[in-house]
């Protein structure tokens, strides 16, 4: 190679260079910008944390000790929660599945169905399960009833999504052998792709447990029953050793079910 | 045999056309004439057609115009359930096996029957003792003569061994026809002389009439009846291998014979390495289980 090559390929490599280096200095710069931006819109403010911190330890101290003696009486609540997260993701299965095949390209009638269905999908999961359980308490009334659907309408979203991934995932010619084979929609779905998707949908629908019962805790919040029921109300009161006792049951239970599906899902891959 | 007596044409293809959208036709007007018995090779490099011509036969790819005879049945007239009905008497199989790995192999196997599968048989997956029998059957004439086999997911065996289990899932079609899509692409040398020869053997045996696309020149001058070379959508080449001259080989395959030859050899290494690969896989699959 002669030096003159040599040198014209350095100066290539060194232009190469001094471009990716302008592109991080860009991009780094956009992001910082964008992160004070934030910063300055919510009053993120760490001297105010700290003239806080007095205030956060008398509310700690007023906790202690936890109040134990309301445990069985939180019981109930925690059932209800525990329950409220298990028809949460078991219902909506059976229309998150549907659902999913007329999403996945692969298996919708129509092009234009599987949009429409994407669309629908798309609107359920974005509608956080809270806001759903806001409008359902005002609709139906307080009570764990509007968290179950709460959670079912946004576990369709999220199931659904899942679910057509899995689907379009399946090989086409798999689908193509079972056609050739005379085999009608119904059995190239029911043989050709429901084993594949099996096991992802077991694997995402423990996931969505998992997630529910951390969600359905929370639904109590705006009135949807269950254990956050009894923390809003503790708070409210101002009994905080209860507030104390009804976070600790709900991290050990939660900790509990998180544990129990990790292992599930392990199983199943 | 009879050059042309009617009544032993198997398949009849009448004008064929497709297009794929607004670009240039894949295959024009083909007219071709399959005989009951006859071991048909498509013979050409890929994106010729073959691949085409070949899902035509079964309407998996409707022709755009043009229409297609089996054994008397115009596929074209018939409606969905009757093209179902008539794809169950055509056996199909594929260069990338098309089982469905999750499945045991007896269950892959029965899946050939699922064009006369009753609903609620195929809601609850429960296949008859017939479907059962048939495809055990099925299985020992492919050569898989090991039960083990057969209650194992179709994903923990080899190439070889998952080709065969697709040829039992055709041949519990009972298939007037077998099409064979590049069968023995993705096997190693070894493979492909032991899965030509089953393929070959049921044909003979059965009668069936065979149409097969191929890339390997020798292959098809060692198994073919005949042989069909498309080039431009159309056949440029019709007749028994001992015509496929020098000459005629450079036409069809756009190259000399001699690279040609080249092109084989080297892809042969590329599919035993391949092979070696997906067996370790297999054998890795199986550990886990």
């Amino acid at each position: 190679m002669t030096d003159a090559v040599a040198a014209g390929m350095f100066d290539a490599v060194m232009e190469q260079r001094r471009v990716s280096r302008r592109q991080v200095l860009i991009i780094g710069s956009i992001i910082l910008a964008l992160g004070l931006w934030s910063a300055w819109g919510a009053e993120f403010n760490l001297a105010k944390l700290a003239f806080g911190m007095p205030a956060f330890f008398d509310l700690f101290a007023r906790m202690m000790p936890p109040d134990l003696s309301v445990v069985p009486s939180l019981m109930g609540p925690m059932i209800e929660t525990l329950e409220m997260a298990l028809l949460g993701t078991t219902i909506p299965i059976f229309f998150a599945l549907p659902l999913a095949f007329l999403c996945a390209v692969n298996t919708s009638p129509y092009p234009i169905v599987s949009v429409i269905a994407r669309l629908l999908v798309g609107a359920f999961r974005t509608v956080p399960e809270l806001i759903w359980a806001m409008v359902l308490v005002t609709a139906v009334g307080l009570g764990p009833f509007p968290g179950v659907i709460a959670l079912t309408l946004h576990s369709i979203g999220g199931l659904g999504k899942f679910y057509y991934e899995a689907i379009e995932s399946t090989d086409p010619g798999i689908i193509e052998a079972m056609e050739a084979a005379g085999a009608s929609r119904f059995k190239v779905i029911w043989f050709g792709i429901m084993p594949n998707v099996l096991p992802v949908m077991m694997s995402s629908t423990l996931f969505y447990w998992e997630y529910n019962n951390r969600a359905s805790t929370v639904l109590g919040l705006v009135g949807a029953g269950g254990i956050g029921l009894a923390l809003t109300h503790a708070l409210q009161d101002f009994r905080y050793q209860e507030v104390i006792t009804c976070l600790i049951l709900i991290v050990l239970i939660l900790v509990v079910i998180d544990r129990l599906s990790a292992f599930l899902r392990a199983r199943i891959i | 045999m009879d050059e042309h007596s009617n009544h032993d044409v198997m398949v009849d293809v009448r004008n064929v056309t497709k297009a794929y959208g607004n670009a240039d036709p894949a295959i024009k007007n083909i007219n071709l004439t399959f005989r009951k018995g006859e071991f048909i090779v498509l013979l050409g490099p890929s994106g010729v057609g073959k691949s085409t011509l070949l899902r035509c036969l079964n309407f998996l790819v409707q022709p755009t115009s043009g229409d297609i005879v089996i054994d008397g049945e115009v596929l074209g007239t018939l409606s969905k359930k009757g093209l179902l009905a008539a794809r169950h008497h055509i056996g199909m199989i594929f260069q990338e096996f098309n089982l469905v790995n999750r499945m045991s192999v007896l269950m892959n196997v029965m899946c050939g029957r699922l064009g006369t599968l009753p609903f609620w048989r195929a809601l609850t997956y429960n296949f008859s003792r017939e479907d059962h029998e048939a495809a055990v059957r099925a299985l020992i004439r492919a050569g898989l003569e090991d039960p083990e086999l057969y209650l194992r997911r179709a994903d923990t065996l080899s190439g070889g061994q998952k080709q065969r289990v697709a040829i039992a899932r055709m041949m519990v079609q009972e298939p007037k026809v077998i099409l064979a899509d590049e069968p023995i692409a993705s096997l190693d040398v070894i493979m492909r002389t032991q899965i030509m020869d089953l393929i070959r053997d049921i044909a003979d045996r059965e009668g069936l009439t065979v149409v097969m696309s191929l890339h390997q020149l020798d292959i098809a001058r060692k198994y073919a009846d005949r042989v069909i070379a498309l080039a431009g959508g159309q056949v440029t080449f019709d007749g028994p291998p001992t015509e496929l001259t020098d000459e005629v080989v450079e036409r069809v395959f756009m190259k000399p014979a001699s690279a040609v030859e080249q092109d084989l050899r080297a892809e042969e290494a590329r599919a035993a390495a391949e092979a070696a690969k997906s067996s370790n896989e297999a054998k890795a699959g199986s550990d886990n289980d």
